[in-house]
């Protein structure tokens, strides 16, 4: 290589540097802009600082983490969603303290972020919100959807119970995203009650019997005495009254690995499906047949 | 490093640089398959994956478009796990592609995550798609309505209303209004506010204080409040009248809470500002039968006597509350004091009903036409039975448009009382009016005939000409009554009863026939039966009128033939044909100029039939319609489609003797004599030019038919025999000679009419003539020549290029022809060779009164 080469490629590594230096610059600048904007009260102009703020990347994001401690509440709860947008673990411990925060938007973020962040050091703080029935529906929800998001097998007896909840509209989407999260753990307890959830003399919500079947396709072990119990459960299901169950319960078992003796009674049962009044149901059936 | 190497390692670097750019390019192509596959198929956590690829590219919605039930499904599940402001904005814009019930599990989670999703559903507000915009309503409002978020929504929206966007203005009324009371203070805020905000245009802010209105007014109870505590005492004008419109629009909605807007509309109708009065009263009408309190309606009774313009909206309300109590005041102000408020008063009236008809009887009688009107237009909106006589009452009215407004209600609200008055306005004389009047007895039906039947013998064309119609639009109900009226006294009851009843047609058909067949009737009704059935044009009313085509009197069979002709049927042809035969001579003239002119059916061979078998006058008429028949207006058009008629056929031979002897017999039948001397005209033989030549003096009255006989003639001899022909060339000279012997000027143009229908064979004779012919009589040849038309140009042209005396002359009779080219021959001729003006004025005037008697009918 002559000296005029090497001398070329210093000064294209040396202006690239000086590039890519400004441009960070620029970067750092323009979050900390975006960063003051998140105080200001108005929801729909945070929120537009926040998405520009995303954009920016992680370590824009973490210029988030001083507001954790802001004295205003919606701006710990903005801090905390964007914390948790940069999925890295090693900030969960500073969001930890915010599921004690007084105010309910701020536990809130912080329960989803955690989720996002993705530390299993979470799971018992979240665990404790989920079970806390003192606190709003909004904010064990959002616990409920982190520890599905974390699939800690620890939670089941606690997501069991949140299932046991009265099937009202306000519990609604707290006791989906229990089903969602026991879909997550795949333990023996929670396949079971996934089991039972499919149920209509168990379960009335239309909703959470549809959510338990789908959760069942990945849940059990492929082969296994269990996925035979399943692969029952969901072709009982089938038969459903309700047609979102039986569309969720012929796509299961589409994907579902069952034990041989199994295979020719599902087999028959999705064909009979291909009949189903509903157009889905039978648009699943032919799929899980393919 | 060598060259070689350099070279190699430059190709290195690109095609590495290309292969991953393809790479590059191929990944991001099948990232969106491949999360749609992890979501169909994949875990939790993979699900959750795949979406967070979908929301960081903004593809959610173009990814699950079209996409099975369980993949849309999957999706909600994981973006609600993903949980970031992101992922509820695109899981609220996706909302439309979904199916509904995933789409409403959707929209019913997000609601879930409380204040955090404000914003994402703020941005969704705004979308373009109506879709997404009703998706992010519904969550926006369950969030406003929790302790925690109903600030932060109020908040977030305000800075909307003065959006520029209808569709953002619409939501955010719709998502804040149902949040009531905590959002009423920032629609007052917005009202109270003078000017526009520092970062506001007056449009913007126009806008905002219009959206805060309609948020208020959909808020209903929970504004009432406020507006009748911050707005209604306020000193801003505006600001009072806008209240009253607010507690005006509320006044439905609130329902049985209505009696609520009531004390601060009294207040305001009683405002020193006449637009916060006007708004007021307008605003109490909207109370509707609500306001039926004596404070109200004593409040907008006083307010009749106000601004034009407070008066019109007293009236409105006054109307609308509709208590019968409002008539007299109402008729008053109509009689006293309408001016700016006559519709308003119109439709008031209109609205109380029955109970405002004695009052407006009263303005029915005043003298003033415009209150007159008016209160007719009440009248006839009010629409029940009981206002009919009222409206019978106004069709007699002196101002037409009075009559008019009655007429037309009674054409919609007639009944049996107004049949006198309707029966008297059929002779209006208001299109309009008698129009209306008409439609009326048509309502009326079967009630009306007898009085409809009276008014066809009124002696007034017009009036019998609606009552017909009206009887015709009856239809078939009318039928029983209407025969009687054939047999009536009066002949113009008669003569529209037989119109009537042909217009009816079918169903009328038994009942004139028989009237008709009845021999102890009245000829004269049993004659108007036949000009019903002929009117009718019915195939079935050929059979009764040819039975009573045998009838004693000759007057019924003449009736009866000209029926038979107006049915313009094929099977009256025999009828027709045997009236040439009938005994008496008005019979035989009236079937043969029906006849003449029938070329329907089998007429030809009958007629032909007709040369050989009749007696020697049915003959000669056999033989005028068949000459006639072979007229050339009729010949060229039907010959193709129906054959040669039989004169230019089989019966040529006889027709022309025929004719010649009716034209020559003095003892004929004058009519006879002229038609048949016409017929020469289509049917004459070579002896027929001596027959019609004689006819060419000056004191024969026939003169100007058998010279123009005589042309045709020879016109058509010359057509079918070629320019030569002996009976064309004995015409022509023999017109030829008239003319020129002739001092008539009346018979020389009529010759010279002749002779320009010989046409262009005669041309080369007559131009030949002029070299000769004396100065008096070289116009007339010109004129003839011109006449003639272009056939005679080519002639006139080689005429011309001799060195003749006709030269000249010919020039004349080219300018008259007219043909464009010649003419522009001429034109560019030296002046010596033009003809001379003073010649072409004397042949064009004559060329101008040969043209005319050619356009007079033969017949």
């Amino acid at each position: 290589m002559s000296r005029k080469t090497l001398t070329n490629l210093i000064l294209i590594v040396v202006l690239a540097g000086v590039v890519w230096g400004i441009s960070q610059a620029q970067r750092a600048s323009r979050a900390a802009s975006l960063i003051k904007d998140l105080a200001q009260p108005d929801d729909y102009a945070a929120y537009r600082s926040l998405r520009k703020l995303s954009g920016l990347g992680p370590s824009a994001a973490a210029r988030a983490l001083r507001l954790l401690t802001d004295p205003q509440p919606y701006v710990r709860a903005r801090a905390a969603i964007l914390v948790g947008e940069t999925r890295n673990p090693r900030y969960a411990a500073q969001v930890l303290p915010l599921l004690q925060d007084e105010a309910t938007e701020v536990r809130m973020a912080a329960a989803s972020a955690l989720g996002s962040l993705g530390s299993p050091q979470a799971t018992t703080p979240l665990l404790a919100l989920v079970q806390d029935e003192q606190q709003p529906l909004e904010v064990r929800t959002a616990a409920t959807r982190s520890l599905a998001l974390l699939a800690a097998p620890e939670a089941v007896p606690a997501l069991q119970k949140l299932l046991k909840l009265p099937p009202e509209e306000q519990n609604a989407p707290l006791r989906e995203a229990a089903v969602i999260a026991l879909g997550a753990c795949r333990t023996a307890e929670a396949i079971k009650e996934l089991r039972d959830r499919l149920r209509p003399d168990q379960e009335s919500s239309v909703a959470v019997r549809t959510l338990a079947a789908e959760g069942l396709a990945r849940a059990a072990t492929p082969g296994s005495a269990e996925a035979g119990e399943v692969g029952r459960a969901l072709l009982e299901a089938l038969r459903d009254e309700a047609s979102e169950v039986r569309i969720a319960a012929a796509h299961s078992l589409g994907q579902i690995f069952l034990p041989q003796d199994l295979s020719p009674t599902v087999t028959e049962a999705l064909r009979e499906a291909l009949g189903d009044p509903h157009y889905w149901v039978r648009e699943a059936a032919e799929e899980a047949l393919r | 490093m060598d060259d070689t190497t350099r070279r190699q390692i430059t190709w290195i670097v690109v095609v590495t640089f290309g292969l991953a750019l393809i790479v590059y390019a191929g990944n991001q192509r099948s990232l969106v398959p491949r999360a749609l596959d992890r979501l169909s198929r994949g875990t939790l956590a993979e699900q959750v994956e795949a979406t967070r690829i979908l929301v960081a590219r903004g593809k959610v919605g173009e990814a699950l478009k079209d996409q099975p039930r369980w993949v849309q499904t999957a999706a909600v599940k994981a973006l609600l796990e993903l949980g970031t402001p992101e992922a509820i904005q695109q899981l609220t814009e996706a909302v439309p592609v979904f199916d509904e019930p995933v789409g409403n599990w959707a929209t019913a989670a997000t609601v879930s995550f409380g204040r955090m999703a404000i914003g994402p559903l703020v941005e969704c507000m705004q979308s373009r798609d109506g879709g997404v915009r009703a998706a992010a309503q519904g969550p926006l409002t369950k969030i406003g309505l929790t302790p925690e978020g109903g600030p932060a929504v109020i908040a977030a929206l305000s800075p909307f209303m003065g959006a520029y966007d209808d569709f953002v203005r619409a939501g955010v009324v719709a998502v804040l209004a149902p949040l009531g009371k905590p959002a009423a203070p920032v629609a007052i805020r917005t009202l109270l506010q003078k000017t526009p905000g520092p970062d506001q245009t007056s449009a913007a802010f126009a806008r905002a204080q219009d959206t805060a209105v309609e948020m208020l007014v959909a808020m209903k109870e929970p504004a009432l409040e406020p507006i009748i505590t911050q707005l209604v005492p306020h000193q801003r004008e505006k600001l009072r009248a806008t209240a009253a419109l607010m507690l005006g629009r509320m006044a439905g909605p609130l329902g049985d809470k209505a009696g609520e807007i009531v004390p601060p509309l009294l207040r305001l109708i009683g405002d020193a500002s006449w637009s916060v009065r006007r708004r007021a009263a307008w605003a109490l009408g909207e109370l509707r039968e609500k306001g039926r309190q004596a404070d109200i309606l004593a409040a907008l009774t006083l307010r009749l006597q106000d601004e034009p313009e407070v008066k019109a909206a007293a009236v409105k309300s006054l109307g609308q509350i509709a208590s019968p109590t409002s008539a007299g005041p109402l008729v008053q102000t109509l009689l006293t004091n309408r001016e700016g408020a006559i519709q308003e008063l119109v439709v008031a009236l209109t609205s109380l009903g029955p109970p405002a008809l004695p009052a407006l009887q009263t303005a029915l009688q005043s003298p003033d036409a415009e209150a007159r009107e008016a209160a007719t237009e009440a009248v006839a909106g009010i629409g029940t039975p009981a206002a009919v006589p009222l409206l019978a009452g106004r069709l007699s009215d002196s101002s037409v448009s009075v009559r008019r407004i009655a007429a037309q209600a009674l054409a919609l609200q007639a009944n049996a009382s107004a049949v006198d008055a309707l029966s008297r306005a059929l002779g209006d004389s208001d299109p309009v009016v008698y129009g209306a009047v008409r439609r009326a007895f048509v309502r009326l039906g079967e009630e009306a005939v007898p009085p409809l039947i009276a008014r066809l013998g009124s002696g007034d064309p017009r009036v019998a000409l609606v009552a017909s119609e009206a009887l015709n639009a009856i239809g078939p109900r009318a039928v029983p009554a209407l025969p009687a009226a054939l047999r009536s006294d009066n002949g113009f009851t008669r003569d529209w009863a037989a119109v009537t009843l042909g217009n009816l047609g079918r169903p009328a058909l038994a009942a004139v026939s028989a009237v008709l067949a009845d021999g102890s009737a009245p000829v004269s009704s049993r004659a108007a039966a036949a000009r019903a059935l002929g009117r009718s044009r019915l195939p079935e009313a050929v059979a009764p009128l040819a039975q009573a085509a045998g009838a004693a009197s000759p007057e019924l069979r003449q009736e009866v033939l000209r029926a038979l002709a107006a049915t313009r049927q094929p099977e009256a042809t025999t009828s027709l044909v045997a009236g040439l035969s009938d005994p008496a001579l008005p019979v035989r003239l009236t079937a043969l100029r029906l006849v003449k002119d029938w070329q329907v059916g089998d007429a030809d061979k009958q007629l032909t039939a007709l040369l050989r078998s009749g007696d020697e006058q049915t003959k000669r008429m056999a033989a005028v319609a068949l000459a006639f028949h072979a007229s050339p207006g009729i010949t060229p058009l039907l010959g193709p489609l129906f054959g040669t008629p039989a004169a230019a056929a089989e019966g040529r031979a006889e027709i022309a003797p025929l004719l010649n002897a009716a034209v020559e017999d003095p003892a004929e039948l004058p009519e006879v004599r002229r038609l048949a001397l016409i017929g020469l005209a289509y049917g004459g033989n070579q002896q027929s030019v001596d027959v019609l030549v004689k006819f060419l003096t000056p004191d024969s009255p026939l003169a100007g038919l058998a010279a123009r006989a005589l042309g045709l003639l020879g016109g058509r001899m010359a057509e079918q025999e070629g320019p030569g022909s002996p009976l064309a060339a004995a015409a022509r000279d023999r017109l030829l000679e008239v003319l020129e012997k002739t001092d008539s000027e009346a018979l020389r143009l009529q010759t010279a009419t002749g002779l320009s229908l010989v046409g262009g064979s005669a041309a080369p004779a007559l131009l030949e003539r002029l070299n000769t012919a004396p100065e008096t009589i070289q116009p007339w040849l010109a004129a003839a020549i011109g006449a003639m038309g272009k056939p005679a140009n080519d002639e006139a042209m080689r005429e011309r290029g001799r060195e003749r005396q006709s030269k000249e002359w010919a020039s004349v009779a080219i300018m008259l022809i007219g043909n464009p080219e010649s003419i522009k021959f001429l034109a560019r001729l030296p002046q010596g060779e033009q003809p001379s003006a003073e010649k072409l004025a004397q042949a064009r005037a004559l060329y101008d009164q040969i043209m005319k008697v050619r356009a007079a009918p033969l017949a």
